[in-house]
């Protein structure tokens, strides 16, 4: 049995403005220990899909689809039914780790509590555990780093202390959302290594959001990418990398810089801008800026096509030059 | 810390010696004198009291004097009840003041911050614009508006609660002056809550709180209340220094032996030591509160250091 399914999630808010659209029917499913990245841009909807499973959404989100957790129905559970999983099975990191934590409580109290509430230890043994953790993502000095407050750590040792609190309970799935992108970049790699250690160590999966396809070449099993609140591609590495079938994870590939080849050359772009989610397009919402854009592109919303076992997208256009 | 007490309690000083003088040439200025009265006093006599006052001196003489009777501790005699000092009028009438005000902020801060917290977590609901109405409505009408129509209602028409005065003492008579000198202050940091509130309700720590799993209430009181309460905690000292304002008022409409009436009596009977007396006493505990204040600041927020 898969350890998460997804199917047909959407997410919408209710603004002054009107609806906004922020996912639109999106379904992927995770093995246990499955490294799975969730790959757009800003206002893809990438963030807010997950939020919407942890039940964490602005209280003017509305959810609606499915999302089983090993076989079971969590989608729009009450507060005190998601709290039993939440951060005990699955637990959630944050983009930026400099306000995520807790400011005005030490480190240890936002550990410990974790431990008390879903695991029932004492204080000390929670504190024990907490100390653990904390080597264990390679805080130097746990001991005497342990009744600090965040303020007296980095951003990268703050994000290792985020990502400590959310292992506490040996979850099955964590969830990380842009881990790296408020971090400096030899930080963001020694982060993304952890995950993977922690991958390899505690058999945890991982939803990994980012916007950088360099961070999801070096961490991850299976990609899925979004655009508009939609699912455009979704397969394994090698078909996202290799075969895609998708004019947009093409563009995005090509706008990854590269420092290998010789010559000065422009950065490649898709040119245009993302749809606005408070009036999406009737068609495709890549259409406008798509290079094979074709008259039913406009016209009709392209359905999530599965062409082999692994590999699903959501594009007209059968073949691809 | 211990630094920054010391300058704290060093830059005071300066601070207490402008008010003074402030206060000093202030009263000086109105119009009139102590010894006026309906009845013109025999000029002769008129001059050996304000002799025997220094009164007769030059004004610089006079601030001089009086500055090095305060560094005795003597705060020199009320000109109006002639067997007392200043300090001994002070002392009366502090008690009844302080229990009045303690109250006040007291009934302010539970109130207020329980009120706001509430309108908060049921933010944009019947609930929150009531209690934000309410609110509105402590904020504009002002307190010598308030208590006489609390009178009105609870004392004349409802008989349920005395109108003025002391009497025995017992709590009934602090119902109405306790509430009246509250209410402002009710408003004003339910208002303060309800805002700092929904602001740190949407801060990144709090939705990672939420990600634990911690129940609401935890959320709650662990996570949110702390940061919540910081803006009430630095608006304790202006808020004691409108509560000590707000007593002038309520003690004379009630009938209140306190500090305030003192205050009230001093300056229509141009009773300049008493005057001064309540200013300087009021200064220092402004002072005082302010600096408690700093030190709670810093206990609660492990960023800032002194």
């Amino acid at each position: 049995m898969p350890l998460l399914e997804v199917d047909q999630l959407v997410v919408r808010f209710d603004t002054p403005d009107g609806a906004v659209e922020a996912v639109n029917g999106i379904s992927f499913s995770l093995e246990p220990s499955e490294v799975l990245a969730i790959v757009g841009e800003s206002g893809s909807g990438k963030s807010q899909s997950v939020l919407s499973i942890m039940g964490l959404l602005a209280a003017n989100g509305r959810c609606s689809g499915s999302v089983r957790y090993r076989g079971e129905e969590i989608l729009n559970l009450p507060t005190a039914q998601l709290n039993l999983f939440r951060g005990d099975r699955i637990s959630m990191i944050f983009q930026d780790p400099m306000t995520s934590l807790n400011p005005y409580l030490t480190i240890a109290r936002q550990m410990v509590e974790v431990l008390v509430l879903h695991k029932g230890m004492s204080e000390a043994e929670a504190r024990r555990t907490a100390l653990e953790m904390l080597d264990a993502v390679h805080i130097p000095d746990a001991r005497g780093r342990i009744d600090r407050y965040p303020h007296e750590f980095s951003g990268g040792m703050r994000q290792r202390v985020m990502i400590a609190i959310a292992l506490l309970c040996r979850p099955d799935l964590l969830i990380a959302d842009e881990p790296t992108t408020a971090l400096d970049v030899t930080v963001q790699a020694q982060i993304l290594e952890l995950l993977s250690e922690i991958r390899r160590e505690f058999g945890t999966a991982i939803i990994l959001i980012t916007h950088d396809l360099g961070v999801v070449a070096g961490s991850s099993d299976r990609a899925l990418v979004m655009y508009g609140g939609q699912l455009m591609e979704y397969g394994t590495l090698d078909e996202i990398f290799h075969h895609s079938r998708h004019p947009y994870t093409r563009g995005l590939l090509r706008s990854v810089p590269r420092l290998d080849q010789p010559g000065l050359r422009r950065l490649a772009t898709i040119p245009g801008n993302p749809p606005s989610l408070l009036a999406l397009p009737a068609g495709c919402p890549f259409a406008a800026r798509c290079e094979y854009q074709e008259p039913r592109c406009l016209r009709e919303r392209p359905a999530a096509e599965r062409f082999s076992e692994s590999h699903i997208k959501a594009c007209h256009r059968s073949m691809l030059p | 810390m211990l630094k920054f007490a010391l300058k704290r309690f060093l830059g005071a000083w300066p601070t207490l010696l402008i008010m003074i003088a402030i206060a000093f040439f202030m009263i000086r200025v109105a119009p009139g004198g102590p010894f006026d009265s309906e009845r013109k006093l025999p000029p002769e006599i008129e001059a050996r009291m304000l002799q025997a006052y220094h009164l007769d001196e030059p004004l610089y003489q006079q601030f001089g004097r009086y500055l090095a009777g305060l560094l005795k501790g003597d705060f020199g005699p009320s000109f109006q009840y002639k067997e007392y000092s200043v300090s001994e009028l002070v002392m009366a009438g502090f008690p009844v003041s302080l229990r009045l005000g303690g109250l006040a902020m007291l009934l302010a801060l539970v109130v207020g911050v329980s009120a706001g917290t509430i309108a908060a977590l049921r933010q944009n609901t019947r609930t929150d614009y009531a209690v934000m109405a309410v609110s509105m409505t402590g904020i504009s009408i002002p307190n010598f508006v308030m208590a006489p129509l609390l009178i009105l209602f609870f004392a004349v028409f409802l008989g349920w609660l005395p109108a003025g005065g002391l009497g025995d003492g017992s709590a009934a008579n602090l119902v109405l002056p306790v509430i009246s000198l509250a209410l402002p202050q009710i408003a004003y940091i339910s208002r303060l809550t309800r805002g700092s509130m929904i602001e740190v309700l949407h801060s990144n720590f709090i939705r990672t709180a939420r990600a634990k799993g911690l129940p609401e209430r935890l959320v709650i009181l662990r996570h949110a209340i702390k940061p919540a309460l910081l803006p009430v905690v630095s608006y304790l000292g202006p808020a004691t220094a409108a509560i000590i304002t707000g007593s002038v008022v309520i003690e004379q409409i009630f009938g209140v032996p306190g500090l305030g009436r003192f205050f009230v009596q001093g300056a229509l009977n141009r009773d300049y030591t008493l005057v001064l007396g309540v200013v300087i006493f009021y200064g220092v505990l402004i002072i005082v509160f302010n600096f408690f204040v700093d030190m709670i600041y810093a206990l609660l927020d492990p960023r800032v250091k002194y």
